[in-house]
């Protein structure tokens, strides 16, 4: 240990041992400089965390400021935020009690990158270049694995070979039922039978994701019914993207609709299938047109 | 909180009470609130405070702390250009985050230290001396390095500057 340490040699490096920054060897000088020196002990304590505040959750500068501060998170920093935002209800409670909605404002960068826009001439290369590229790419598979399409039916085997099936591959939003329908970003629902515009319900991000508030038609009337078998099914041109199936009664006062990543924007069909009593009946349908921003 | 940062904008007095808030709010979910009015009055003069350092940069964040009654120097930035997020925080924060995903016992280290700001004490809340805390958190320093050297941005310039200091 360096005992010729000066006070001021010390007192520069404050902020690098109060963020854990400094080596090993300066944090010991640090270490013993502080035993014997009030001012730098007095100064230090200024970056204590206030009172109250917890280091393991978000800053609360950075909650207070979010419409602001999330904009400027970029990279790993803005993905611990979103997964911390995801795992941490007392963080999400602290956004929604100051006003701000749990999602990420889009970074300047995202902003600031147009999508690269290619010639009409282009685009059909690239169609055909695409389209060969995955032909070759399903013949050379057939080669390896002779026996595969069989096990599916014929055409639809191929199709789903070379990547042309409608059927999602996996399921990018995930369904929670009985949740608290008082969350303040939810959306009711209108009763079944609704035929106006589609509902505008916003951003769908992973974190906040979509709370929507059934309607009392959308609450088993009678026991005997609640036990029936209800499908969600959340739907982009006839494109699923996502199914929950449940018991009716399991639903709740409200679901939330969370997606694996940002929802991307359009339109999208919410479908209530309920089960018949009698399994020869067909199921009773519910349909929402919901359009995402 | 305008009695004390006169020439501040009103967004950022805005901004500052929201802070007051939060904390409030989380202190409120953890306990009963006994005098809440001398509570916010301290917290009010902290994150005054600590919004005049920020403003001060890297340098100015462990300045002595005015008089509580006293008018603070408000110091006028780019606002556009600055992180209106107390940067020492949100480092504190990214590395706990780090070390929750990857490294329980760093995080625990690391947790001790940022709450108490003192290797000696953190030695004595788990009955070692020290030199071995700090040996520790050497190994976990590694990873917090690696993170520094990783992350773009304000944050990434901030955390640089404060390590070559």
């Amino acid at each position: 240990m360096n005992l010729t340490r000066s006070h001021e040699w010390a007192a520069r490096r404050l902020l690098g041992y109060g963020a854990g920054l400094l080596p090993e060897s300066e944090t010991l000088d640090v270490e013993q400089h502080l035993r014997s020196c009030t001012e730098c002990r007095t100064r230090l304590a200024a970056i204590k965390p206030p009172a109250g505040s917890d280091p393991r959750h978000l800053p609360a500068s950075l909650v207070a400021t979010w419409p602001r501060s999330s904009k400027m998170l970029t990279g790993a920093e803005r993905e611990s935020v979103a997964r911390h935002l995801h795992q941490c209800e007392l963080c999400r409670a602290s956004l929604e009690f100051v006003g701000h909605a749990p999602v990420f404002a889009p970074s300047p960068r995202e902003v600031a990158r147009p999508r690269a826009r290619l010639g009409r001439q282009w685009a059909a290369w690239a169609w055909a270049l695409g389209l060969t590229g995955a032909i070759a790419g399903a013949a050379a598979w057939l080669v390896v694995n002779p026996r595969a399409p069989s096990q599916r039916s014929g055409a639809s085997g191929l199709a789903e070979a070379i990547g042309l099936s409608r059927a999602a591959p996996a399921a990018t939003v995930s369904f929670e039922t009985a949740i608290d329908s008082l969350a303040r970003t939810a959306v009711k629902l209108p009763q079944p039978g609704y035929r106006g515009r589609a509902i505008d319900v916003g951003v769908v991000t992973s974190v906040s994701g979509l709370v929507l508030v059934l309607p009392p038609a959308l609450q088993p009337p009678t026991p005997e019914i609640g036990i029936r078998t209800m499908t969600v099914t959340l739907s982009r041109e006839d494109l699923e993207v996502g199914r929950h199936e449940g018991r009716f009664y399991a639903l709740g006062d409200a679901i939330r609709l969370r997606p694996v990543d940002r929802l991307e924007a359009g339109l999208y069909e919410l479908r209530f299938a309920l089960a018949p009593a009698d399994p020869a009946g067909r199921p009773l349908l519910w349909s929402y047109r919901l359009r995402v921003r | 909180m305008r009695a004390r940062l006169r020439s501040a904008p009103a967004e950022t007095v805005e901004d500052l009470s929201q802070e007051v808030l939060v904390t409030l709010f989380r202190l409120s979910r953890r306990e009963r609130l006994l005098e809440p009015q001398s509570l916010v009055h301290t917290l009010a003069h902290r994150v005054c405070v600590d919004h005049i350092r920020r403003q001060r940069g890297a340098a100015g964040r462990l300045d002595p702390v005015p008089d509580a009654d006293s008018p603070g120097e408000w110091v006028r930035g780019d606002p556009s250009a600055d992180m209106p997020t107390d940067l020492l925080e949100l480092f504190r924060f990214l590395v706990l985050e780090r070390f929750h995903e990857l490294d329980a016992p760093c995080q625990d280290l690391a947790t001790r230290f940022y709450t108490e700001q003192s290797w000696s004490t953190v030695a004595e809340q788990l009955g070692v001396r020290p030199a071995t805390v700090i040996k520790r958190w050497a190994r976990c320093m590694q990873q917090v390095r690696r993170l520094v050297r990783a992350q773009r941005g304000r944050l990434g310039d901030w955390a640089r500057s404060v390590d070559r200091r």
